[in-house]
């Protein structure tokens, strides 16, 4: 908790030595993300992410965030059983996930260097963002009208609160062009009646792309 | 006076807990079989089927504090004058489709299992994973005006364990009785205190 509390005013006090950037802008993402969330399975997306800053004068602007994540295929197994004497007992069918998420998120930046040459490396933090998960489960070649899946994993809709902040790389050389990582807490939400074989997920996020200035 | 605030804050947390504890009814619906409960192992007591294509789940009853709990089956070994006893495994049943149970024409239903005279807990735990044949075994279906007589059932013991307090099985199963009654797509996750079986 110290330590939190000391980087803590440590950024907002470099913030207020170090002017913030005084245009505003939108930028656009994208690059890979993963999950952090103790997953047994490991959920990777495609996220692209836009962010716009619409302040242009003050020590701590507001931002706000926009992501989605493009599900990539996540596989597991599952196992299915039949009555019928003429089939095998048991098979072990492949399972696939898509898990797609969407996020709105609002908080501030925070300049913590800035280098008229090189760039400018900023914190945003996020203490409220809106995030919606979507989980898609399939089973794949299941024969449906003879084998049960015992235990499967269900198609999930959920959403919550969460928090997020993410370091932002701005190359001044390179016509404005951005990079960024970015982490997000799981969703504060109650857990699932039914035990599924997934948690909800944190992603962690690294993105490359660029600033457009429209307050020049 | 702040040490009492405690004690009744803690007490209503309690009472919350414990009616929130049993407020499931551990349906969790099969999208591939309407009406239908999914297969699975946790001990939900849960069971449903489809008879003549309707579905059909075991009922529940609201419990003393609030909450839902679905009704759990009957494990018992009778006993018969033959060279072989009958396990019998029953449980109530309700349509699970939008008319009420008092339209629904079978009240329970019956998987009946021949076994030694000295069947014991073991001899059903190490069922487990066996797949019985139709000439092995009987279903029957019965109402309260009819009793009904059985019929030939496939039955597949999934899973079958034991803890210190309760036996936990889960199964499919499917059947005919006669030309008029066809079972199908049957499954069951049952959990059965110890003390309840009387073998």
């Amino acid at each position: 908790m110290k330590i939190i509390r000391f980087l803590l005013i440590s950024t907002i006090c470099v913030s207020s030595i170090t002017a913030a950037n005084a245009q505003s802008f939108f930028s656009f993402s994208t690059g890979i993300s993963t999950d952090i969330n103790r997953n047994r399975k490991s959920f990777y997306q495609i996220p692209v992410s836009v962010q716009w800053k619409p302040e242009s004068s003050t020590r701590l602007p507001l931002i706000f965030e926009f992501d989605y994540g493009i599900p990539l295929i996540t596989t597991g197994s599952g196992e299915a059983y039949t009555l019928n004497p003429q089939l095998p007992e048991k098979v072990t069918l492949t399972e696939s996930i898509r898990a797609s998420i969407f996020t709105i998120s609002v908080g501030f930046q925070i300049n913590l260097l800035n280098n008229e040459k090189k760039g400018r490396l900023c914190l945003d933090l996020f203490p409220l963002a809106l995030s919606s998960q979507h989980y898609k489960i399939n089973y794949k070649n299941y024969d449906k009208e003879n084998y049960e899946v015992l235990n499967p994993d269900l198609n999930r809709n959920t959403g919550g609160l969460a928090m997020a902040t993410a370091l932002i790389y701005n190359f001044h050389k390179n016509q404005d062009m951005m990079a960024m990582i970015r982490i997000q807490s799981p969703t504060f939400t109650k857990k699932a009646d039914y035990p599924l074989s997934y948690n909800c997920i944190a992603p962690l996020q690294f993105t490359i792309g660029y600033n457009f200035y429209y307050k020049k | 006076m702040n040490m009492k605030l405690i004690k009744s804050s803690a007490s209503v947390c309690m009472i919350f807990l414990l009616l929130s504890s049993c407020t499931k009814r551990n349906f969790y619906p099969d999208a591939d079989d309407p009406g239908l409960s999914i297969l699975s192992s946790y001990g939900f007591n849960i069971a449903s089927v489809y008879i003549n294509n309707v579905p059909y789940v075991n009922p529940y009853k609201r419990g003393i504090i609030g909450g839902i709990v679905n009704y759990a089956p009957t494990l018992r070994k009778i006993q018969t004058a033959a060279a072989l006893d009958t396990l019998s495994l029953s449980w109530l049943i309700n349509k699970n489709d939008n008319s009420t149970g008092y339209n629904s024409p079978y009240q329970n239903i019956s998987l009946l299992i021949p076994v030694s005279k000295s069947f014991s807990v073991n001899d059903f735990i190490a069922l487990s994973g066996k797949r019985l044949a139709a000439n092995s075994n009987a279903i029957a279906v019965n109402s309260f005006y009819n009793p009904g007589n059985p019929g030939t059932s496939n039955l597949y013991f999934i899973k079958i364990h034991i803890d210190t307090s309760a036996l936990y099985f889960s199964g499919l199963f499917d059947g005919k009785i006669g030309d008029s009654i066809v079972i199908t797509k049957g499954r069951f996750d049952f959990k059965i205190d110890k003390n309840a079986i009387n073998f």
